[in-house]
């Protein structure tokens, strides 16, 4: 006679929280991987001041929310380029300051890549008040792409209140991101062919949007550019 | 006359390093010319060059004494300037003194020479202009010299193929290696052909070429030479190179028709303790960035550079970390997936400044340099 074997079966919300523990510590580990990192790359940092402006940095960004993967990936950067300690403080400042103006505008950041393509957006000269614009319209929609779009054009020669103002139409009418993304790479071919980007951005601009349908009414006026961040002299 | 022609391939080769470089040169020589019987030589000869990202300059002295008292110096200084703008482009400045002492034969020679390169993947050409003016004894002569040649790089040999043309009124060297004028003229015309073949099978560099000379216009006489030569790396330090063969006369240096044997030993010494033997500089590459139907990013990074550069990517996606690009065919080539998210890539060769690639957003580094920009859905 066999013995039936006796299932048991977790109720469905402790199930629930058990994964949200699995996810918690996976994420911890991965934090503590990322601060050790941090911790191994910031003792290589051979200026004890540099070191210093750095850690205060990142912990005031981390105590604030904001993602300091990006910190540390500059850090790495500078000092992979071989940069001057100073400078590499400097840039990791510069760069938790726009992270945390992101983070802020962005409120509440689908991710950290999220973020830290909020910051480069800001670093190019694209306005925190863009940022805002665009997380209001789309509040759960990703805006990593369209933000890392953005800042390509305005690093290329785009005008930012043009960039800004044509990447929030087209999302207006539904273009996702791998046309924008397709949109921003024959932007680049043209202009490496050595066409002006206002011109190229105006072509490729006007053949995405004749293919696409009006979702909803674009945006009136252009986005409000402002002053990127920029080391104090 | 004959030990000042020997200079040449001691001060020859103080070129093409990264940092500070300095060398020293001891060696010693078989020599013989037209109508004199072979002389033994020894030579010392010290360099230093010290390369920047786009400049590189160099100077070098060198020391031979051989039979019956005879002496000879040459002192040379070069600058080399590969423009970040465009770095398949060389330019060179060479000067150089040389003063010898050989009984009938003293005097001094002085030659300026500028060289442009321009290299196309495993291809390069160049163009050569020299000024060349001999003071020896009563005689004083003023001389030039043009040439136009190309290299091409297959695996690891490098065949060069050069001509040039020669405008003369040294007779003294000229009538040595002999040449006669046909007609009275103010000054002897040649023209040559020269075909090298290098092959490098670390730690051997192997060397052959081969010349051609006739007299043109008014200039007669013909005459060629062959030769070959072998360089060994003993230790990252200390090599030693054989060399022999014969040389045809160079009016601009003032160097005769000979032939030779001989051997030297290099220590090299790199201030800087870099590695590499190349110039360095910002890589001027291109990316691509493809997507398949099924949303697989590929990022594709090529460069131009020679056949024994030093090519490397370096990107956020890869902690910053530097990656060598492997030759692939006529250029230096890496295809690397990319992940969702925005990224930041830039190249650099010889360990020079890293620069964004071609075809991508160009955004400030924040640390004195500037990257390219690419964004994956």
């Amino acid at each position: 006679m066999s013995r039936a074997r006796r299932v048991t079966r977790a109720p469905a919300h402790l199930t629930h929280l058990a994964r949200l523990a699995i996810v918690a510590i996976i994420a911890g580990t991965f934090d503590a991987r990322a601060m050790l990192a941090q911790a191994g790359a910031l003792d290589a940092l051979r200026d004890d001041a540099a070191r210093e402006v750095i850690r205060v940095a990142v912990a005031k960004a981390s105590a604030k929310g904001v993602p300091t993967a990006p910190m540390l990936t500059k850090l790495q950067e500078g000092m992979a380029k071989q940069a001057p300690a100073a400078r590499i403080a400097e840039a990791v400042q510069l760069l938790g300051a726009r992270l945390e103006i992101a983070n802020d505008a962005l409120a509440v950041a689908v991710s950290g890549d999220e973020v830290a393509a909020g910051a480069s957006a800001l670093q190019v000269g694209v306005g925190a008040s863009v940022l805002r614009e665009l997380r209001k319209r789309w509040p759960v929609a990703p805006l990593t792409v369209p933000l890392g779009v953005m800042t390509q054009l305005v690093a290329s020669g785009v005008p930012v209140a043009r960039a800004a103002a044509q990447v929030r139409s087209l999302l207006d009418q539904g273009a996702t991101p791998t046309q924008l993304v397709a949109l921003n790479g024959a932007v680049q071919a043209d202009i490496a062919a050595g066409m002006a980007p206002g011109v190229a951005f105006t072509l490729r601009v006007g053949a995405v949007s004749g293919s696409l349908s009006t979702v909803t009414t674009p945006p009136t006026g252009p986005a409000q550019p402002s002053q990127p961040l920029r080391p104090k002299p | 006359m004959g030990l000042m022609g020997l200079i040449p391939f001691v001060v020859a080769g103080v070129a093409r390093a990264q940092g500070t470089v300095v060398t020293l040169d001891a060696g010693a020589a078989s020599v013989s010319q037209p109508a004199f019987s072979p002389t033994a030589a020894g030579f010392v000869g010290a360099g230093l060059r010290r390369s920047g990202e786009q400049l590189s300059w160099v100077a070098a002295l060198a020391l031979s004494a051989g039979g019956e008292g005879a002496l000879a110096s040459v002192a040379t200084a070069g600058a080399e300037f590969v423009p970040r703008f465009a770095s398949w482009w060389r330019a060179e400045l060479g000067a150089s003194l040389a003063l010898f002492d050989g009984g009938s034969a003293s005097g001094t020679s002085r030659s300026l020479t500028t060289r442009h390169v321009v290299a196309a993947g495993p291809l390069a050409f160049w163009a050569t202009g020299a000024l060349g003016d001999m003071q020896r004894r009563v005689l004083a002569s003023d001389n030039t010299m043009v040439a136009l040649g190309g290299s091409a790089a297959m695996g690891p040999a490098v065949v060069g193929v050069e001509g040039r043309q020669w405008r003369t009124a040294d007779w003294a060297l000229i009538e040595a290696a002999g040449y006669t004028l046909s007609r009275a003229a103010s000054a002897y015309n040649l023209r040559d052909a020269t075909v090298s073949v290098q092959l490098r099978t670390a730690p051997l560099d192997w060397f052959v070429s081969g010349s051609w000379r006739r007299g043109w216009q008014a200039t007669t006489g013909s005459s060629r030479a062959f030769t070959a030569g072998v360089q060994a790396a003993l230790t990252p330090q200390l090599g030693l190179s054989v060399f022999g063969g014969e040389q045809l006369a160079d009016p601009v240096r003032g160097t005769p028709e000979m032939r030779l044997v001989s051997a030297a030993l290099r220590w090299r010494w790199n201030v800087g303790g870099a590695a590499s033997t190349l110039p360095a500089f910002a890589a001027v590459g291109r990316a691509l960035v493809e997507r398949a139907a099924d949303g697989a990013t590929t990022l594709t990074l090529e460069v131009d550079a020679p056949p024994d550069a030093r090519v490397e990517y370096s990107a956020s996606f890869s902690a910053w970390a530097a990656i060598p690009l492997a030759r692939d065919g006529t250029r230096f080539r890496v295809r690397v997936p990319l992940p969702p998210g925005s990224h930041r890539v830039a190249l650099r060769v010889n360990g020079g400044g890293w620069g964004p690639p071609a075809g991508m957003a160009r955004v400030d580094d924040e640390l004195g340099g500037a990257a390219g920009l690419v964004v994956v859905p």
